[in-house]
């Protein structure tokens, strides 16, 4: 694996960390298991893009992407909650309607972000190499999400959320409204997962309506990797965890695109990625790591 | 378990700084598809086939990176990033999205593209003449009026031209926009048809059924994917299909003029042969397959486009390149 290959792999695990770290809030803290990524994170990179090459500024674009995203979740949370859809029917009937609206948006399947201003443009102006521009702006970037979710968990808001995918009956008994929790709760997953999609996109030089194929599962390998290998009844550790389950699985692939090593192939990358996760799952700790719905039953 | 991660990570981060070493006369060149669809590795086929032509033989004095995203851009953004730290010869990338990601990873290495119907409208390039920059390639633009000039001679009471086409294909939706802006100058008007991903393409077809006379399929690998359904509907309803590409023929559309796949391949080589030589990308102009000499031909499939209910006239099947 070249120097290139490795830092190819921490700027899209760091991209994808975010994503990671909206699912932790979805699929672990709210119990409520958010399949809207797929759309959102495709909804994130034709937003921006479509802001960008109108003329807007990058950071307004990414900005307003994170809007778009809170309101795909504020959509998934609707139909949930006032339609009583099961939710995670719910999110997958938002994430199909935003392929189209998708598509809308950019009013074609692709838009090209080549020789434009990006926010890594920024960041090379201010005398980062180009090569290390997504990598310096996207560790900035995780870093303050990671942070500013975990102080929002230890908040007496936090503390309410937390308790309402715990055990959304007790919380409710206490006066908590769960209902306002999830939707908050989706707002900021989705939110995430929208910022993901921009930046992504930005590095990517490309917006395309296909770009959400598959998010969910790497945000799910991420999340229960990391968790699995690295247990723990701390917030601030379990987020970590997730930030370095989406770099590791990142490493992964680019291990196993590195051709040669131990004989493996690209079209080997899912298999390879499904053993690291069968793995992380087989290690111990997995009765902390994994929720409800994933478990086996014995 | 714990012991067996830190291994991993060692190893990784272990060959992180390790590159690969070539002999002097050894070209390298690096291809990425964005999915394995037959059409895409028939290009890399007739490139691979080109290449040896212009006697670099993978083994021999080439060596060939080929890598597959399997329709995930994470991977994709993966893949070039290496190979940008293998410092190939030439980057091949086939298909828009794949070279707009070699595109942004690289200002340095030559980058020539394949099967990319409007590289400037993807920003992969600024111009089609002299794109300056280290990108030029082969575009797969159809040559739009000459198939539907095709579809007129044995439709001939053409009125409405049934679209049918996956909406979220870049490739796809340019030719449908292309056909749109034809349409009324050669007489007849359009309907379309999307088919989001391969299990909606059935329904999609039937969709057209008593609305169009004819319908048009353009260069799009979603449709293809599922094209045997669509000569079902074609030839059960009796509306005659017609596709942008050759092998779709083989497969059952009445007719196309167009290149095939291998051959555009072959195309690209010849310019990446050139780059080899020492030619930089930015003072290539891209190529468009239609203004190569011989590569449009008439194909025709006579027995399903009777089933279809299409009588062929035989100064048609006199002209044609090949009959199925």
């Amino acid at each position: 694996m070249s120097l290139y290959a490795f830092i190819g792999a921490l700027e899209t695990g760091l991209a994808f960390a975010l994503v990671a770290l909206g699912s932790y809030l979805t699929f672990r803290v709210l119990d409520f298991p958010d399949l809207t990524v797929e759309g959102s994170f495709p909804l994130g990179a034709a937003v921006a893009a479509k802001l960008m090459v109108s003329g807007v500024d990058a950071w307004t674009a990414t900005g307003v992407a994170i809007l778009a995203g809170a309101l795909a979740g504020l959509a998934t949370a609707f139909l949930n909650l006032k339609l009583r859809i099961l939710h995670i029917l719910a999110g997958i009937l938002t994430a199909i309607a935003l392929y189209s609206i998708n598509l809308r948006i950019m009013d074609r399947p692709n838009i090209g972000l080549l020789n434009i201003n990006t926010v890594y443009t920024y960041v090379e102006k201010l005398g980062v190499p180009s090569l290390y521009a997504p990598l310096v702006l996207l560790a900035v970037v995780v870093v303050i999400c990671k942070i500013l979710v975990d102080l929002f968990l230890s908040t007496g808001f936090g503390l309410a959320l937390r308790a309402a995918g715990a055990n959304p009956r007790m919380a409710r008994a206490n006066g908590i409204n769960v209902d306002a929790m999830i939707v908050v709760g989706l707002a900021m997953a989705n939110g995430l997962t929208a910022l993901s999609g921009a930046l992504f996109a930005m590095m990517l030089g490309a917006a395309d309506v296909s770009m959400g194929i598959g998010v969910i599962v790497v945000a799910l390998a991420a999340v229960i990797g990391g968790i699995a290998l690295m247990p723990s009844r701390t917030i601030w550790r379990l987020t970590l965890a997730c930030v370095l389950g989406s770099v590791l699985y990142r490493l992964a692939i680019a291990f196993a695109l590195s051709t040669g090593t131990f004989g493996l192939t690209a079209s080997d990358v899912n298999v390879v990625t499904a053993v690291l996760v069968a793995l992380a799952l087989f290690a111990p700790g997995r009765k902390l790591a994994l929720p409800k719905f994933l478990r086996a039953r014995k | 378990m714990r012991t067996a991660m830190k291994v991993l990570i060692a190893a990784v981060l272990g060959t992180a700084l390790a590159g690969p070493v070539l002999a002097d006369d050894t070209k390298s060149i690096a291809i990425i598809v964005m999915n394995d669809t037959p059409q895409l590795l028939e290009v890399k086929e007739g490139l691979l086939k080109g290449l040896a032509k212009h006697g670099y033989v993978e083994g021999k004095n080439l060596k060939v990176d080929f890598k597959s995203a399997q329709g995930n851009f994470g991977t994709a953004q993966q893949i070039v990033r290496q190979f940008v730290g293998e410092r190939p010869d030439v980057i091949v990338p086939i298909t828009t999205p794949t070279s707009q990601a070699a595109a942004a990873a690289t200002k340095d290495i030559p980058i020539v593209f394949s099967t990319v119907t409007d590289p400037v409208a993807a920003k992969i390039v600024p111009s089609n003449k002299h794109p300056g920059g280290n990108a030029s390639g082969v575009t797969d633009v159809v040559p739009i009026e000459r198939q539907l000039a095709v579809v007129k001679q044995l439709v001939p009471n053409l009125k409405t031209l049934g679209l049918l086409y996956d909406p979220s294909l870049d490739n796809a939706r340019s030719t449908v926009e292309q056909v749109k802006k034809v349409a009324p100058t050669m007489g007849f008007t359009t309907v379309e048809s999307g088919a989001m991903g391969l299990n909606n393409v059935p329904a999609a077809a039937q969709a057209l059924v008593g609305k169009a006379d004819a319908i048009f399929v353009p260069n799009d690998t979603t449709v293809y994917g599922a094209f045997e359904s669509v000569v079902k509907v074609g030839q059960d309803a009796k509306v005659p299909v017609f596709t942008a590409e050759r092998r779709s023929v083989q497969r059952g559309a009445v007719a196309t003029v167009g290149f095939d796949f291998v051959q555009m391949g072959l195309v690209t080589a010849d310019m990446v042969d050139k780059v080899l030589k020492g030619a930089k990308p930015g003072d290539l102009d891209v190529v468009r397959m239609e203004d190569v000499p011989d590569s449009l031909g008439l194909y025709i499939n006579k027995a399903s486009a009777e089933k279809m209910g299409v009588k062929v006239p035989p100064e048609l099947l006199a002209k044609a390149a090949h009959v199925f």
